[in-house]
């Protein structure tokens, strides 16, 4: 049974490549993810808000400069290992 | 024998006396000559030097008189730069006027006895310009604008100042963070004549509303999220850093709160007399996002102290007043 879910694993592994990546926030720790390449970075951003105690709704994510989206990946903007992506607070009140 | 004696002595000292008295004549000729060519000599550099006088008076007067005068010019030109380079043209007329000066001190020179007219000329020629020039140059940075400030991703200018202030505009917490670190920065500087006082930013009130929720979940099971704390020892907010502890170094202090999905509201939040003042233009009763404040301040302050303080603090909600904004935003 475990040796089958270790070659169920493996393949994975292999198959997709992934990436670690560094989130972070205005007065706040820094923390690192783990994902798959292939992967939808709105699973970064849900675990980062967990991580952060934040709302996700009251924060944006930029990557070089860059607001990211939900449905994008590390792999259509040619991220690398390491790379650091900021949270940052988007609060905005009116009259 | 005696006769003879005496008077070949006499002879003798007769012809002595001729010879001593020849040569005697002889050196006070030669003195009273040398005496009277040096005297005659004396006399002619006296009578030069009293002309000399006589020219260095009327030079002085010469030179008073042209340095009055150019005196009276040079004010005349200050008075008229200034009046130029206040309506806003600095460069042009500074350049012939600064020419003028220098050829009016060049011709005064020519004029003048070489020693005393550098020492006069030069002075004067010195004292206004370097008299004058710091005046301009003062007048000057009064015109130029303040560089703006980059806080941030917002740039403290007039622009900012003026969303901030009006009625209507929606404002980013970006941009409220900025003027709440101007403020931190003054009273830390001491530009501010309030003492005793700290300036919270938006992301702090945001991890307070986040932090409530995990307070309400249940007292037992709930811990402070340590970055709370970092408030609490005046290490946060990063920007503008005071290291001011919480009721010791610090009274009070000022915090914005987002509210309702879409609204700004401040907050006063006094530690000595564990009371909250409100306030919201927009005149409600009630504001459930202050609640957050009222349970985990007094958790927070407790939190930083020393050992021998924290006995006799207790963790009791402070109180909440709402302080009246009559039509300020109407």
């Amino acid at each position: 049974m475990s040796a089958a879910q270790e070659d169920d694993k493996k393949p994975g592994d292999e198959g997709e490549a992934q990436i670690i990546l560094k989130v972070k926030a205005q007065d706040r720790f820094e923390a690192s993810f783990r994902m798959k390449r292939s992967a939808q970075l709105i699973k970064l951003m849900n675990a980062s808000c967990e991580r952060f105690c934040v709302d996700f709704n009251s924060f944006v994510f930029f990557f070089d400069g860059c607001r990211l989206l939900a449905g994008q990946t590390p792999d259509d903007l040619d991220m690398k290992d390491g790379d650091e992506i900021e949270a940052v607070l988007n609060l905005r009140g009116g009259p | 024998m005696k006769k003879f004696l005496e008077g070949l002595l006499q002879a003798s000292f007769t012809t002595f006396e001729k010879k001593i008295s020849k040569q005697f004549s002889d050196i006070v000729d030669k003195f009273e000559k040398v005496v009277t060519d040096r005297l005659t000599k004396i006399e002619t550099k006296v009578t030069q030097l009293t002309t000399a006088s006589g020219r260095t008076e009327q030079f002085e007067t010469d030179v008073t008189g042209r340095l009055v005068k150019i005196q009276s010019e040079v004010t005349q030109m200050r008075t008229s730069l200034l009046i130029t380079e206040l309506a806003g043209k600095s460069d042009q007329p500074s350049g012939p006027n600064k020419i003028k000066i220098d050829t009016i001190s060049t011709t005064s020179k020519k004029d003048t006895a070489p020693s005393k007219k550098k020492n006069l000329s030069q002075d004067t020629f010195v004292e206004d310009l370097d008299t004058s020039k710091p005046t301009i140059e003062d007048s000057l940075d009064w015109l130029e604008l303040p560089p703006s400030l980059k806080i941030g991703p917002s740039i403290l200018d007039e622009e900012l100042a003026r969303r901030v202030m009006s009625v209507s505009t929606w404002l980013q917490n970006y941009e409220i963070d900025a003027l709440m670190y101007i403020f931190r920065e003054r009273t830390t500087l001491r530009r501010c004549k309030v003492d005793r006082v700290a300036f919270m930013t938006c992301v702090f009130s945001d991890l307070i509303a986040n932090d409530y929720k995990n307070f309400n979940q249940g007292i037992k099971q709930y811990n402070m999220n340590p970055l709370l704390l970092e408030y609490g020892k005046g290490e946060l907010p990063s920007h503008g850093r005071t290291h001011k502890l919480w009721n010791v170094d610090v009274d009070r202090m000022y915090v914005p709160v987002w509210v309702n999905g879409n609204y700004w509201i401040a907050l006063c939040i006094s530690f000595v007399t564990r009371n909250i003042q409100v306030f919201d233009c927009s005149g409600k009763k009630r504001i459930k996002e202050v609640e957050a404040f009222t349970h985990l301040i007094p958790r927070i302050v407790k939190a930083v102290q020393s050992l021998t303080v924290q006995k006799h603090l207790t963790v009791s909600p402070y109180t909440v007043s709402y302080v009246p904004m009559s039509g300020l935003n109407r």
